[in-house]
């Protein structure tokens, strides 16, 4: 079974990501920076689980991190970057701060878990899988989200780029990338009306973290084994286009012909 | 090129090394006219001097040739070319050749590894023919091919059914041996692939292949696997060739098939003229590069494609890579290595969370009660060197025991004469699911350095979370953590292997009671828990050897002021023999050397006539020991007229940190993980019971007991905090074990 090293692994997808590996009989390090809310997550996977807390802003912690996941639980064979900021941040209102950290947490600390846990596979000549969570705003941001969706926009070019790389290592690198899904999070309270509005989509309902954990599954799994740098958009379609936009003809006209195409075609 | 012999067809052979030259003398035999195109200048000239010449044994012959390096070459265009070259040198060669190539004209890569995909981009897929070939030859001089007996040689289209081009080509080459046509040409290739793994193992140190695929097996099964998991995930059906059928070396095949097939593999590999491989050649005879990387480079590209592990393989190739650069590195130990790769377990099998948190959860709910029973046990006074206080001790352990754990299956007092008694008392398997029903034995001492009567002064005290009293360190903590761990298990309704408690009362003086019925009662387990202290925390997984020794000098006694030159002083040779003992010290070694004590002489104005030493000498490896007992029994007095005599022995034996000594810390590290905290390990100077076990090969996992401070101290102290954690832990590892 393989062990699973999940950062933000108390966070609304974190957690469900871990519980979803923990359903497939993985052995877990979870990491994220809240011990109790670590520990909750824990409670809940049934399978040996380490818990670590890690403030990924550190550039030291993401390295530390992979080493002691590897030395004590054993080699790591999946890494799934699950932590991530998401500041409300006007792009007028950008300091050298809240960028630096916002970018340290959400495109340094995957990339530098990344290399941590390549170097150690490498050396040890073993395969090796990577998620990093992504965002649907890393190709279409939304007010006040543009620090949060170039961070993200980052990081899928970070993924290909390390997919690229490591490839001949046998070491696979995708994302994916989540629509709006409900989690239910204080540090990301969200109002019922921008959950109607962003919620709407061609499946008709929010995402459930669930939903993204089972494709987090898939895709670091031998079941993908022939997928690399690919970024999996798991957003019910919300991508697809503009589905709430009204219909540019609405004349009874166009109904007619299709209808009564239909209808001649049952006749014969 | 059809000028020379109309009725023979004409032939090209690029790259006359081994296979291409055999191929090119087995032709031009035969009289087809032949061309070899070689980029070595003293082949080339070897070759239109003497002829191509192949050696069998002590016969040469030899065949004229036309020979020219490729910068020479004018001649027409090329019909039918035998490629031979090395795997890296694919490109450059087809580069050269595809300009020249006739339209209805191909090229049969006579290679080892997979060139076909490669050629077949250069040439075009229609003018490519592939071929299996395993021909031992060597190229031992310029001009001259040692021929390497009888070999394989399949040929068929690349991706069709065999043609008639293919069935011509055999024809031809009947002159060299069992030529064949063949529609499944890379299921000889793969079938190759997985042999060549193991003969490019081989060459990871220097002795004959057939030996070294006998004595690890282990690997070249495993090497074997990873490439034919690739071959099946590609629907390749692999195909026997020589005395190698691959079918047994498949994931998952009888292991019975698997021996027979390598008694028959290893049985013809030792009827084969050349017993070291052709990669071993290239290190250690020619120093070049070797072709094998380039050869697997794209097996492990595909299997990275097809999520496959190539772990071992990669194992091999970066070994032989390190031994481009430092031939004179090949060792056994390289294949040994690999062996271990291959046998270590993915992952440990460890506890689930809700198992460690309930453990954790029931012992923290129970920490009072764990600190009742050590403040009752410390009241119990127990000096190593007081048997009626021993006595008692006991007494009262076997009660708190049945308090604790019930009647055991099995008790046994080991009488002592001179030292206190030794407890053993067996617990039965509980719940486990491991197949393995050997006991884990659980080893401590109740004896302590503390005189009788210490109490009186220093009592049992508990403030907060510290503890102090004498011995609740070294070691009445761990004890009384092991009894709760057990406790917690049979409480919680968790698994846990067959337990054997065992109790000596003399550890503090060095086991000389003990130390044999100790290891007679631990004698078949799978593991040996020392619960004694932690070394600031971290479990000791190896501890020196300690050697007690005395030297003593004897001269001769004389006034020294009325006969100076009478006597032999016993103090001056000591002096002289000390400097000489300290040098026996080496520190990166680990071996320390302290002289503690010295005596010695009678009064100022006498000659000494006696002189003697206390050494107290420690070793980390039994290389050390053994160096140390041959210099003290070398030692040989400076000054003739005195004699030296060492007495003494070593007391403990060294305890290394073996496979199984480290397995077993890994475990332990991973199940602290699942607890919460972190768990590292320590080389210590000083020795235990831990060291006799160690030695006696079972392993040992020895620091497990208590937390704190000051053994041997009146800083003595522990923790109560660290009695629930390492009780803890005990416990997971229990569980831990009884289900793996």
């Amino acid at each position: 079974m393989p062990h699973v090293l999940i950062t933000g692994a108390a966070g609304g997808i974190g957690s469900a990501i871990a519980e979803a590996f923990a359903a497939r009989g993985a052995t877990l390090t979870l990491a994220d920076r809240d011990l109790t809310a670590l520990e909750s997550t824990a409670a809940r996977c049934d399978v040996p689980t380490a818990v670590r807390t890690a403030d990924l802003a550190d550039p030291e912690a993401p390295a530390a991190l992979v080493d002691r996941a590897w030395s004590a639980l054993g080699p790591v064979d999946i890494l799934v970057n699950a932590a991530g900021l998401y500041p409300s941040l006007d792009m007028a209102d950008v300091d050298t701060a809240s960028w630096d950290r916002l970018f340290a947490v959400n495109l340094r600390a995957p990339v530098l878990t990344t290399a941590a846990f390549a170097r150690r596979a490498m050396a040890e000549h073993r395969p090796g899988a990577v998620v990093n969570i992504s965002s649907g705003s890393a190709q279409r941001s939304r007010p006040g989200g543009g620090p949060y969706a170039s961070s993200k926009a980052a990081l899928e070019m970070a993924t290909r780029a390390a997919a690229l790389e490591l490839g001949g290592h046998g070491i696979r690198v995708n994302a994916v990338s989540p629509g709006f899904v409900l989690v239910d999070s204080d540090c990301n309270p969200v109002s019922a009306e921008y959950a109607r509005a962003i919620g709407v989509n061609p499946l008709g309902r929010p995402g459930a973290p669930q939903d993204i954990a089972r494709a987090v599954c898939w895709i670091a799994g031998p079941e993908a084994s022939w997928i690399t740098g690919e970024v999996l958009r798991v957003d019910g379609g919300s991508s697809t286009g503009a589905h709430h936009l009204p219909r540019i003809w609405q004349t009874d006209d166009t109904r007619a012909i299709a209808v009564g195409t239909t209808t001649e075609e049952h006749t014969r | 090129m059809n000028d020379q012999s109309p009725e023979r067809a004409a032939y090209t052979v690029v790259g006359a090394g081994a296979i291409g030259g055999t191929l090119a003398h087995a032709l031009s035999r035969r009289g087809h006219p032949v061309t070899v195109i070689d980029t070595d200048r003293a082949h080339v000239d070897a070759i239109r001097a003497h002829g191509l010449v192949v050696a069998r044994g002590d016969k040469r012959t030899s065949v004229p040739v036309r020979a020219a390096t490729p910068e020479e070459y004018d001649a027409g265009p090329l019909d039918r070319v035998l490629l031979a070259v090395k795997a890296q040198a694919t490109r450059s060669a087809v580069e050269w050749i595809a300009p020249r190539l006739a339209p209805d004209g191909y090229v049969v890569s006579v290679q080892n590894g997979f060139n076909e995909d490669l050629i077949a981009s250069l040439v075009g897929p229609e003018r490519t023919v592939a071929a299996f070939v395993n021909i031992f030859a060597d190229v031992v001089e310029p001009g001259v091919v040692q021929d390497g007996g009888a070999g394989a040689l399949v040929i068929g289209e690349w991706g069709a059914p065999v043609s008639d081009r293919v069935r011509d080509l055999v024809a031809d080459l009947q002159s060299w041996g069992p030529a064949r046509a063949d529609d499944n040409v890379e299921g000889h290739l793969w079938a190759k692939a997985g042999f060549g793994a193991m003969l490019a193992a081989t060459a990871l140190t220097d002795a004959p292949m057939a030996d070294l695929i006998d004595r690890h097996r282990p690997s070249m099964a495993g090497l074997a696997e990873e490439i034919f998991a690739v071959a099946e995930r590609r629907g390749v059906t692999l195909e026997a060739f020589d005395a190698f059928d691959p079918e047994p070396f498949r994931h998952g095949a009888v292991p019975a098939a698997r021996d027979t097939a390598f008694d028959r593999l290893t049985a013809w590999l030792r009827t084969q003229t050349k017993d070291r491989s052709g990669i071993w050649r290239d290190l250690a005879v020619r120093h070049r590069p070797v072709e094998v990387t380039t050869h697997y480079a794209d097996v492990i590209t595909q299997a990275a494609g097809e999520g496959l592990p190539t772990i071992r393989l990669r194992a091999v190739l970066d070994g032989l890579r390190e031994l481009e650069c430092a031939p004179h590195t090949m060792s056994e130990a390289r294949l040994d290595a690999l062996d271990r790769l291959v046998q270590q377990p993915d992952h440990p099998q460890l506890p689930a969370r809700s198992q460690a948190a309930a453990v954790q959860r029931w012992l923290d709910d129970h920490r009072e009660e764990m600190v009742t029973d050590l403040a009752a046990y410390t009241a119990q006074g127990s000096s190593s060197d007081d048997l009626d206080a021993l006595t008692d001790c006991l007494a009262w352990l076997r009660d708190w025991l049945d308090r604790r754990l019930g009647t055991p299956e099995d008790e046994e007092i080991l009488p002592r004469a001179d030292a206190g008694d030794i407890l053993v008392r067996r617990y039965p398997v509980r719940g486990a699911t491991t197949a393995d029903s050997r006991a884990v034995t659980l080893v401590g001492h109740y004896d302590t350095v503390w005189p009788t009567g210490t109490l009186d002064t220093w009592p049992f005290r508990r403030e907060h979370d510290r503890i102090t009293g004498p011995g609740v360190f070294d070691m009445k903590a761990g004890l009384v953590q092991a009894v709760w761990a057990l406790r917690a298990l049979d409480e919680l309704g968790l698994p846990r292997p067959a337990c054997t408690l065992v109790l000596n009362g003399d550890e503090e003086t060095g086991s000389h009671a003990s130390h044999e019925a100790v290891v007679e009662a631990a004698a078949g387990s799978r593991l040996a828990m020392v619960f004694e202290a932690a070394a600031d925390g971290s479990i000791k997984t190896a501890r020196k050897g300690v050697g007690l020794f005395t030297l003593t000098v004897t001269g001769t006694e004389a006034h020294a002021g009325l006969d100076p030159t009478a006597g032999a002083s016993a103090v001056d040779e000591l002096a002289q023999q000390i400097l000489h003992v300290n040098r026996l010290r080496d520190h990166e070694a680990g071996t320390s050397v302290n002289v503690g004590v010295i005596e010695g002489g009678t009064r100022s104005n006498v000659t000494a006539g006696r002189a003697r030493a206390h050494l107290d000498i420690r070793v980390a490896s039994d290389a050390e020991r053994q160096r140390i007992t041959r210099a003290l029994a070398g030692l040989r007095p400076a000054d003739t007229r005195t004699r030296l005599e060492v007495t003494g022995d070593w007391n403990r034996p060294v305890f290394e940190r073996s496979a199984q000594v480290a397995e077993f810390a890994d475990l332990a590290t991973a199940c602290a993980e699942l607890l919460g905290f972190g768990l590292s390990e320590a080389s210590v100077g000083g020795a235990s019971d831990g060291n006799f076990l160690a030695a006696a090969g079972i392993p040992v996992l020895d620091g497990i007991g208590a937390v704190g401070s000051g053994a041997h101290a009146r800083s003595e102290n522990t923790s109560v905090s660290g009695m629930v954690e390492r009780a803890a832990l005990a416990a997971t590892v229990l569980v831990a074990l009884a289900g793996r």
